[in-house]
């Protein structure tokens, strides 16, 4: 059964089809203005939103006797935090891994740290460590610390990394803008002890 | 009959390959998550079910589906009533119904598009009515759609329905008046909306001065500008679309052409509107070459239905109409939305094969005849 009105379907669908690419030239002329044009523009409305620079505070040198004693040194540690998310029973899982019970803000070893990947991965902002430096003092060298400090306490490093809108850092955006260059170690000499 | 059902099975190869591309934007939307796959998975089962849908309904005879559009219109219309009384509330809306008996949502707005459709097309190319009847016919179905949706709320899904009404009115040659008439009728129903929902006022006053609330109404529209602005030429640096999946809402659903814009940057979103418009004028092309007026109607009317969508979807993501809630075809997770559009295709394409074969016989029994 042939249609009557088939000339006039064919030019009316035909100004609809011209309405609808007329409006996906609007929408394309749109996508290019802030995707492309005003693409930089946008760029540091986002650095200045979202990415937070911080500090990697460099290792701080040994002091090592003339005679080769060692004075003091800097320990890094490593203590881990965590928080309930969703059904899943971070504690239990990371109690397993390790083979012990662990508590809020336990001490782990480097060895545990390194065991810790597939949890981080799996609960990306429900567990992190914090870096603490120690430093031991074997001997009383509080002067000499003081004196070397230029030489001891080396170049902080800088990283920028992303942060979501609930302020939590978003995994894998963490970026070093320079490396930390850790303390150099001071020898000192016969002289330098009897000062 | 071997080569139609080889261009079918083109088809929904081609539709699953779009669907994939769909579960690729949902997994990029999420790749930040605790579960990636979570929501990229669930899309994947929708998209085996969607295309199980299409081929079922394509493979069905026009005049069967013809039949059942009514009493599927029934059926419909029910199940909305029972969304608005037993709907489950997703982001202040309660368009969801739960499955008894198992963890699915069912949006049935979305399903019955389809069925609205082609119960408008019948009553708009009914030939023994005056216009006049069809007009009230059509204007009366498509108000009982739109008042159902548009009290769950859900403004996005309501304005498709209404949209539907005056594009079919003036393909099917009625004249302009009742198409104008239309046009101008949603316009009281709008503006009741808008007193009774301030939340769609305070979204058009951001959407008309983003700068001063960027924190409050305007965030969605900031941060929609902003993801795409991460995606330059050809995409985030590294294909990372770290600013969809940390501060754009709903990046998998409502915004994922920001999120496509992200991931694969303007050249990305070019070929999606792109691929879009030749499908419009696929679309057209199938209903120029169809005979019969109904399902001429129902096949241009459907390819309008999903790119009216589209572009309103894409029209909120590049921040050139206020924001409201909708999903983009294929590519925006939601199982409803990818089965409804399914559904609609391959009813399309019944329309096509059906109305083809009918006008085959016609000519055959000419030739004989002659």
């Amino acid at each position: 059964m042939d249609d009557p009105d088939s000339p006039l379907f064919r030019k009316r669908s035909g100004w609809i089809i011209l309405a609808v690419l007329f409006w996906a030239v609007i929408c394309l002329g749109s996508t290019f203005y802030f995707s492309v044009f005003r693409h930089n523009d946008y760029k540091a409305k986002v650095r200045k939103i979202a990415w937070r620079q911080g500090r990697l505070p460099a290792m701080r040198g040994s002091i090592y006797s003339s005679n080769g004693t060692l004075l003091a040194y800097s320990k890094l540690e490593f203590f881990l935090f965590w928080k309930k998310v969703g059904r899943g029973n971070v504690k239990k899982e990371i109690e397993q891994l390790f083979g012990r019970t662990i508590s809020y803000g336990t001490k782990i070893s480097e060895k545990e740290l390194s065991l810790l990947e597939p949890v981080f991965r799996k609960y990306p902002s429900a567990v992190w460590i914090e870096n603490r430096e120690r430093r031991i003092h074997l001997s009383d060298v509080d002067e000499i610390e003081e004196r070397f400090d230029s030489v001891l306490k080396g170049q902080d490093g800088i990283f920028v990394v992303m942060h979501d809108r609930f302020g939590r850092r978003v995994p894998g955006s963490l970026k070093i803008i320079r490396e930390q260059i850790p303390g150099k170690t001071v020898v000192l000499s016969r002289k330098e002890e009897s000062d | 009959m071997k080569e139609r059902n080889a261009v079918l099975w083109n088809l929904v190869i081609g539709l699953l390959v779009i669907g994939l591309g769909g579960c690729a934007a949902v997994y990029c939307a999420r790749a930040y998550g605790v579960h990636p796959w979570y929501f990229a998975g669930r899309q994947m089962v929708w998209l085996a079910i969607g295309a199980c849908l299409f081929f079922l309904s394509a493979r069905l005879p026009f005049q069967k589906l013809k039949k059942a559009a009514f009493p599927a219109v029934i059926i419909f219309l029910i199940i909305l009533i029972l969304t608005l009384l037993f709907g489950r509330p997703v982001n202040g809306m309660s368009g969801w119904l739960s499955v008894p008996f198992t963890n699915i949502r069912i949006q049935p707005s979305e399903l019955a598009k389809p069925v609205y459709l082609l119960a408008l097309c019948l009553l708009a190319a009914h030939e023994g009515w005056s216009e006049w009847k069809r007009f009230l016919l059509t204007l009366s179905l498509t108000a009982v759609f739109c008042f159902l949706i548009f009290i769950q709320p859900d403004f996005g899904t309501a304005t498709i329905y209404a949209v539907c009404l005056p594009i079919l009115l003036f393909c099917a040659g009625f004249r302009k008046r009742y198409t104008l008439s239309v046009l101008f009728g949603w316009i009281p129903p709008t503006l009741l909306f808008l007193l009774l929902h301030p939340y769609a006022l305070r979204r058009i006053k951001a959407f008309l001065a983003p700068a001063d609330d960027e924190l409050g109404a305007s965030w969605h529209i900031i941060q929609f500008r902003i993801t795409m602005a991460n995606g330059g030429w050809l995409g985030a640096d590294g294909q990372n679309v770290s600013w969809a999946n940390t501060y754009l809402p709903f990046s998998h659903s409502d915004s994922v052409f920001a999120t496509l814009v992200e991931a694969s940057g303007f050249i990305g979103g070019m070929l999606v509107l792109l691929g879009f418009c030749v499908m419009i004028i696929l679309f057209r092309k199938a209903a120029l070459e169809t005979k019969n007026k109904e399902a001429r109607l129902f096949l241009f009317c459907a390819g309008l239905m999903l790119i009216t969508q589209a572009f309103l979807h894409i029209g909120v993501n590049v921040t050139i109409i206020p924001p409201t809630g909708l999903p983009l075809p294929f590519f925006s997770y939601g199982g409803s939305n990818l089965a409804g559009v399914m559904l609609l295709l391959g009813t399309a394409c019944s329309a096509y094969r059906s109305s083809n074969s009918e006008s085959q016989i016609d000519s055959e029994t000419v030739k004989e005849d002659e």
